[in-house]
């Protein structure tokens, strides 16, 4: 499978902090691939590098053949168009409907008239589970709710590639076997993920190979079913609650 | 210390400048979106208007008062048509109007703006491949750039009003003196130099607004602060601009 994301030697500091000491991965096209690792290792830091909403203090971050790394804010917006994110707080436009939130990428980056776009979101809002909740405003929705309508937003415009940043975290059973399910469909359907998550039973379940984060480096890139048999540190001690 | 302080100086100026370049191109590049930039003159102009008027009444109530009483002793009653409406042309609605502005509207935006950030809303923007400066930014200095001078016209008219009710009830002047007196008095210099500076303070507060807002980083704390000193940076730079573009205007 051809490689739609490539990341070499990614490093990033905070201050005196070194939180990235090099790390390196790729993903390829159809795949979904699992970022775990402990709390502060930089994981949703990582994520948010590959669409350049930060950058690293030295390394290469490729999407396709676009060095992500060395473009500028107008440049990065085709990036941003095929790879969407969706954050860990939904990130909704709490001043704006449901609807105007989900008509908001739409109205920037297409033709669509008023009666497409209202198409569009209805069918939308159907296969998330949100439909008749159009004029209602995100604080008016529950918190998975809102999660599965930041997911509905990141995919509207029907990207290449989705960055999940915790999509499970704090959600009931009910709600993270909705998530689920709904990153399965759509990697049934050939999107690409990356999936940051702490939730294991999630990552197995969803992804297709797992790269565990520990002490700024990937310590370990596998299928998952090798991962899941694995006894070596970190992994298995990670995946038990051991460490961090 | 004194060194840190002066280094923390120029990165405020040296962000301020940016912005306001930012602004300037985005401007030129991008298509302003109309239904934005309305939601923003309608917050700003609607929404302060009663503050705005409430001002400028009091104040030219308040001038024509203290005027009236103290140039009584003179005989210089007749003057404070002419000095309350010169004063407040060319200084206090623009600048009691702008101080009020910076109180309300700037710190709407700060906070505002900062609870974007804290949430991720202006993150989501750019990783909706879409630029906070043309949705968040240039609807606010526009709007501000376009009602400022509105509410100081407004301002102008009230105040002058105010002064009138005042010498009218309490200074016994006849109100069609007043209006000759005013209207012999007022050049077309005199609104416009108000009018003019009302447009640097606009930029004053909406940049500096929008520069607190957008550089919270710390969580909902910080929101606060960044509104406060959003609030009290503008003022200062309103008082002190005031100055400065007087003292410019008269020069040329």
């Amino acid at each position: 499978m051809r490689e739609i994301i490539r990341v070499r030697d990614f490093r990033k500091s905070f201050g005196d902090k070194e939180v990235h000491r090099g790390v390196s991965f790729e993903v390829h096209e159809g795949e979904c691939l699992g970022l775990i690792g402990g709390s502060g290792q930089g994981k949703s830091v990582l994520l948010r590098s590959l669409i350049g909403l930060e950058m690293p203090d030295s390394g290469e971050v490729f999407y396709r053949d676009l060095e992500v790394t060395r473009l500028r804010e107008r440049e990065l917006i085709e990036v941003r168009k095929r790879v969407a994110y969706a954050f860990q707080g939904g990130a909704l436009f709490d001043s704006m409907t449901v609807f105007e939130n989900l008509a908001y990428p739409l109205r920037a980056h297409t033709k669509l008239t008023l009666e497409q776009m209202k198409e569009k979101i209805t069918r939308l809002l159907g296969e998330f589970g949100l439909s008749g909740n159009e004029e209602l405003y995100p604080v008016n929705l529950s918190g998975g709710m809102q999660k599965r309508l930041g997911l509905a937003r990141a995919l509207i415009l029907e990207p290449d590639i989705i960055l999940y940043d915790e999509p499970t975290a704090g959600l009931d059973p009910f709600n993270t076997r909705k998530i689920q399910e709904m990153i399965l469909h759509l990697k049934s359907k050939g999107t690409t993920g990356i999936l940051v998550t702490h939730d294991m039973p999630v990552a197995f379940a969803v992804c297709d190979r797992i790269a565990i984060l520990s002490e700024g480096k990937i310590a370990k890139i596998d299928s998952v079913k090798t991962i899941r048999g694995s006894t070596e540190h970190p992994v298995s001690r990670f995946a038990s609650g051991e460490v961090r | 210390m004194i060194q840190r302080y002066l280094i923390d100086l120029i990165y405020f100026f040296g962000g301020l400048a940016l912005l306001f370049r930012s602004f300037v191109s985005e401007l030129i590049r991008n298509k302003v979106e109309r239904r934005l930039l309305m939601d923003q003159l309608y917050h700003l102009g609607a929404t302060s208007f009663p503050l705005i008027f409430i001002t400028a009444l009091s104040t030219g109530m308040v001038m024509t008062l203290q005027f009236g009483i103290g140039l009584a002793k003179f005989g210089g009653q007749p003057y404070v048509p002419k000095i309350v409406s010169l004063s407040i042309l060319r200084e206090m609605g623009p600048v009691f109007t702008s101080l009020m502005i910076a109180a309300r509207a700037g710190a709407g935006m700060a906070s505002e703006i900062g609870s974007m950030v804290v949430t991720q809303q202006v993150d989501a923007m750019r990783a909706l491949g879409t630029s906070p400066m043309s949705k968040i930014v240039v609807p606010r200095v526009l709007a501000m750039l376009i009602g400022l001078p509105l509410l100081a016209a407004l301002a102008n008219i009230i105040g002058v009003f105010g002064s009138m009710v005042v010498a009218v009830t309490e200074l016994r002047l006849d109100p069609d003196f007043f209006l000759l007196k005013v209207a012999t008095t007022i050049v077309l210099d005199d609104l416009f130099s108000g009018i003019g500076k009302t447009i640097f303070f606009a930029i004053f507060i909406s940049i500096t607004s929008c520069y607190y807002g957008l550089n919270v980083k710390e969580g909902t704390k910080e929101v606060g602060i960044a509104t406060t000193k959003a609030v009290v940076t503008s003022s200062i730079f309103v008082l002190v601009g005031d100055f400065v573009l007087t003292k410019l205007f008269f020069i040329l």
